[in-house]
């Protein structure tokens, strides 16, 4: 038996005009919105054997870029919650920066830029 | 040879109200669609002598309009492009399986049709430079500082206060548009906004008699917020309100 799925409208991002019922605004923003939707969908890991090394660098620095993106997280809820000494806040600074600058160092050694860094997980929308 | 499945209907509802496949689309449709049914189900399906691959956006589209088609009549079952079978006993024998669980989607979708309504930011002015100057006022004690550390924490924490506002701003529109719609409807479901822009990217699924109800609504919560882009389209088959797994 082959694969059985629901579909989901996110897909189709050509719309009939008589699907809008009701809009305001500018038209061009609109589109451009439903435009970076389409692209977000179509942000997969495409590995093949040709591509293999930067498929797989695109994948581990999406992972390490949701981790950093994690502790960043983390690390504003400890200064808000008023837990650190100033020397934490200064080591916390530094491994920071120092994280996010090699994080721009790999990105230009796989030719890869902040918009690649990203997986369309359907349902739960994007990763990043 | 290949059965592609479109939607799943109560048969009940074909036996009452239509003849053929004719009148399920329109009478020139060049859709080649037929039925397999049991007692209780109807599958709308199409035959298929070769079995694409790869599809294209076209027959992405075409496949959505067929379903599309059938929505604007009757309550139906909505499939995702790539439903295929490979046989008609396979087919009836995915009904019978999952005989109780379409028609409690189905008889839940019943007479209702989904629409989608998207509250976006009408520009990308939103922070504004007033927002700023606040930021930079509440940092705080342990943060104030000229090492690089500190500055460049700084930055992101100007980041993170600003991310926590546009969240806590999407929060406030979010329960009142919801408070609104449990008005018309019980089935609501709000989707993790796609891009930074949108405030709100809903679905909701209410009955056919209340479109007007639910267009008046929105026309309200572009008046309230006339700021932002307010957009609802639809009526779409009840794609995000029939997801189940089937057997």
């Amino acid at each position: 038996m082959a694969g059985l799925q629901f579909y989901s409208n996110e897909n189709i991002i050509k719309m009939d005009e008589d699907k809008i019922l009701f809009y305001s605004g500018a038209a061009d923003e609109i589109i451009d919105e439903i435009e970076k939707i389409s692209h977000g969908s179509q942000s997969r890991i495409n590995a093949t054997p040709e591509n293999v090394e930067s498929g797989l660098a695109k994948l581990v620095l999406t992972l390490i870029e949701l981790i950093r993106k994690l502790i960043e997280k983390q690390a504003m809820r400890r200064i808000d919650g008023g837990s650190l000494t100033d020397d934490q806040i200064e080591n916390l600074g530094e491994t920071l920066f120092k994280l996010e600058n090699k994080m721009e160092e790999l990105k230009k050694i796989f030719n890869l830029t902040d918009k690649d860094l990203n997986l369309n997980l359907g349902p739960l929308g994007d990763l990043l | 040879m290949s059965i592609i499945i479109y939607a799943i209907i109560d048969s009940l509802q074909l036996k009452k109200r239509i003849v053929d496949t004719d009148e399920l689309l329109n009478e020139d449709s060049e859709d080649n669609i037929e039925f397999i049914s049991t007692d209780t189900l109807t599958a709308i399906v199409s035959f298929e002598k070769e079995n694409k691959q790869i599809p294209s956006q076209e027959d992405l589209l075409s496949y959505a309009s067929v379903v599309d088609k059938i929505a604007k009549k009757y309550s139906i079952l909505p499939m995702r492009y790539g439903s295929i079978l490979e046989s008609y006993n396979d087919v009836i024998a995915l009904l019978e399986k999952n005989s109780e669980s379409f028609l409690e989607v189905l008889k839940k979708i019943n007479n209702k049709e989904e629409f989608s309504i998207r509250v976006l930011f009408s520009s990308q002015k939103q922070i504004s430079t007033e927002d700023g100057i606040i930021v930079k006022q509440t940092f705080p004690d342990i943060l104030q500082g000229e090492s690089q550390s500190k500055k460049y924490l700084q930055s992101k924490y100007e980041e993170h206060i600003i991310e926590e506002r546009r969240l806590h701003y999407i929060e406030k529109i979010q329960s009142l548009l919801l408070y609104d719609l449990q008005k018309i409807s019980p089935f609501i479901e709000f989707k993790k906004n796609p891009t930074t822009a949108f405030i709100i990217d809903a679905v909701v699924l209410i009955e056919r008699t209340k479109r007007n109800k639910l267009l008046e609504l929105v026309a309200a919560v572009q008046a309230m917020y006339p700021e932002h882009n307010v957009i609802l389209t639809g009526p779409w088959p009840a794609y995000n309100f029939t997801q189940m797994k089937i057997s």
